[in-house]
């Protein structure tokens, strides 16, 4: 058997890929759950809160899940978070972002059944259906049980009236409309705004893309072909409601911060410098390529 | 390397027993229908009506108990108070106050409390109806946890089957007659049951390539074939509703195994309408459905003779208040309040009912063994 051994490299505040030490411990499901978590590029301190227990087919299901958290402690077992730690014992559902494909100026229609809050996330989740397929998704704000949601790819000439609920692609959409859910690379699955309370408007559309103001203020351009739902996404004011003390926080999940003085930095405090202004570049042209036979 | 744990790979479905190439939907008694009755309902291209019949609820005061207040509470005691099992009891979190923690009981577990109940219950009902008929005896039989119930058949380009599991079942010689006259069996082909749309009724099937198909009654070998009475104990923790879809579709399923084998080859109309009728008994309430089947074809939800429903749900026998030790009454120990005798009433009703041809025809037939 090849031992691999592992090295961790820091420079400035990225860590770069963290391969584990192999066989440190025999327990078959402590083992199988580390395997499946690989890091990526992330700030230095940074770990997750923890993971699911996915199943061995890799399909969907709408069954309840382990979550195991992670304490705070990284691939090697050691502490690399001191914040985290503790929590109640939760069950993880499999919220699909990605859109189902749809026919041709008909669309697809779902009906919602259910509507509960997430144990985990800060939005809420809707239990949808069509045919014989149920699947759980990002509930809107005003999402009631019976309401009937339509995804359509079409992008015509004239912009769509837009309702709460459904998604169309961001070609078909008028201006100004609050949109949540949104894809960055078209068919890859909702990435932006997905938190409770989030959304981002739509500003103006510039030659082959739209342009879109996200809730921290930056404006991004993307392309037409990308998913979106109308609406703004559920469970608005959660973070208004204050903490009642060290204990409420402590029976959630986050530990206690030392009493001793650390020195601040450029991070802390709050963030006056305005937005760059945003210039959209218009995109290359594409030049006509041969290939030549070697002979 | 091929027995170690650690690279187990679970087999695929090919690999497993009974694969078959065209999927198909299975049906148990852990499915949990998402939309209820409603979905139930078109499933099985049946009406719905709320109550009872008129011909059982005729037989409301036909049959006494004596001294019935002081029976039905001496079941009731023996089965939530008086039992001396004493085993751990689950875990429990009041929507109240869920971040109370609250001490572990022991005490007697749901399946054995619900098993005394009913039990006690049908026992008494069978003793008041023998006190009137007592024919009765030798033309039903009462079987315990019976097995082996199964149907299938196509539903709109998909297989369905059914695998129904019963706790117990009263079986007679003759079967049931129709709740309805013909004439009303013919004019509900002008109504109409709601549509299901964009769900269709199998969203919570399980669909496999790995089943069996199977078609039979569990009791046909033995003289009493035609169902009676089904008695169904919820064990779980369902709405009201999920419960009566349950019930409703083990007794299409049981009437539609009995058609098959009767009248082999049938599509459409049913000569003579089968009817069952199924208990629903949870701790504290009963429910009850008695079903009319008309026809097979439930392909077409709009054209076409329709089956019949009756739903009577919510029938409270008693109230059981359990501990919240937060309160400043101090709430420490069970409670039951609020006796009510109505259901057992019912019970008695849909447990006698056609008692009189049962005791009539085995009449007739010893007097012709006689003769």
């Amino acid at each position: 058997m090849a031992f691999i051994k592992g090295f961790i490299c820091h420079w400035g505040d990225t860590v770069l890929v963290q391969q584990r030490l192999l066989f440190r411990s025999y327990r078959l499901a402590a083992y199988r759950s580390r395997r499946k978590f690989k890091t990526e590029r992330r700030p230095f301190h940074y770990v997750p809160k923890g993971h699911p227990v996915l199943p061995p087919d890799g399909k969907y299901t709408t069954e309840p899940l382990t979550y195991i958290r992670s304490g705070g402690r990284d691939l090697n077992g050691k502490v690399v978070n001191a914040k985290i730690g503790g929590g109640p014992k939760v069950n993880w559902y499999m919220r699909d972002d990605h859109y189902p494909e749809a026919e041709e100026t008909q669309g697809l229609e779902e009906k919602v059944l259910r509507i509960h809050p997430d144990p985990i996330r800060t939005a809420h989740l809707a239990l949808v259906g069509t045919g014989n397929h149920k699947r759980y998704i990002i509930a809107h704000q005003n999402m009631k049980e019976g309401d009937i949601i339509k995804t359509n790819r079409d992008i015509p000439t004239i912009s769509v009236r837009a309702m709460e609920g459904n998604s169309h692609p961001l070609g078909a959409l008028p201006m100004g409309t609050i949109v949540h859910n949104i894809e960055k690379i078209p068919g890859e699955g909702g990435r932006v705004c997905r938190a409770g309370g989030a959304s981002a408007q739509v500003l103006r559309k510039v030659g082959d893309k739209v342009i879109l103001r996200l809730p921290s203020k930056h404006e991004i351009a993307l392309s037409f072909n990308c998913m979106a739902t109308v609406g703004q996404v559920s469970n608005s004011g959660h973070d208004d409601i204050p903490w009642k003390g060290v204990g409420e926080k402590m029976s959630a999940g986050y530990r206690p911060r030392t009493g001793w003085h650390h020195r601040k930095t450029g991070y802390h405090g709050k963030k006056i410098k305005p937005k760059r202004t945003f210039i959209v570049k218009p995109t290359p042209p594409k030049y006509e390529t041969y290939k030549l036979s070697g002979d | 390397l091929a027995d170690d744990p650690r690279f187990y790979v679970p087999p695929k479905g090919e690999e497993k027993k009974n694969y078959r190439e065209t999927p198909a939907f299975l049906y148990n008694r852990n499915c949990r229908f998402i939309e209820g009755t409603k979905q139930a309902c078109f499933l099985t291209k049946s009406v719905r009506y709320d109550g009872m019949p008129e011909s059982v609820q005729q037989l409301i005061d036909k049959f006494e108990v004596p001294d019935e207040s002081r029976l039905v509470q001496k079941a009731i005691l023996k089965s939530q108070i008086w039992d001396s099992t004493r085993e751990k009891l689950p875990k429990r979190r009041d929507p109240e106050y869920p971040r109370y923690k609250i001490d572990r009981e022991y005490g007697i577990p749901l399946e054995k409390r619900l098993n005394m109940l009913s039990f006690d219950l049908l026992r008494m009902a069978d003793t008041a109806i023998a006190s009137q008929y007592p024919e009765i005896g030798r033309s039903r039989r009462l079987i315990f946890y019976p097995n082996g119930m199964a149907t299938f058949f196509k539903y709109s380009d998909s297989l369905l089957s059914f695998y129904l599991g019963i706790d117990a079942a009263i079986t007679s010689t003759s079967p049931l007659p129709p709740f309805v006259p013909e004439e009303l069996v013919e004019s509900s082909s002008s109504e109409a049951i709601p549509s299901l749309y964009p769900i269709s009724p199998t969203i919570d099937f399980l669909k496999t390539n790995n089943y069996n198909l199977k078609n039979s009654i569990g009791f046909s070998e033995i003289s009493c074939k035609f169902p009676h009475t089904l008695i169904l104990l919820n064990n779980d923790d369902w709405s009201e509703d999920e419960r009566q879809a349950r019930a409703l579709v083990t007794a299409m399923g049981l009437a539609v195994a009995q058609v098959k084998k009767t009248y082999p080859g049938i599509k459409d109309r049913l000569p003579t309408p089968i009817s069952v009728q199924v208990i629903n008994m949870s701790e504290t309430t009963m429910n009850f459905t008695y079903f009319q089947l008309n026809t097979i074809d439930f392909d077409n939800s709009e054209a076409g003779v329709k089956n019949f429903v009756w739903f009577d749900t919510g029938n409270v026998l008693f109230e059981r208040r359990l501990p919240q030790p937060w309160k400043r009454d101090k709430i420490l120990e069970t409670s039951l309040e609020n006796l009510d005798l109505d259901p057992f009433k019912k019970l008695l009703a849909t447990v006698g009912n056609c008692a009189e041809l049962e005791d009539s025809s085995t009449q007739f037939k010893e007097k012709l063994i006689e003769l």
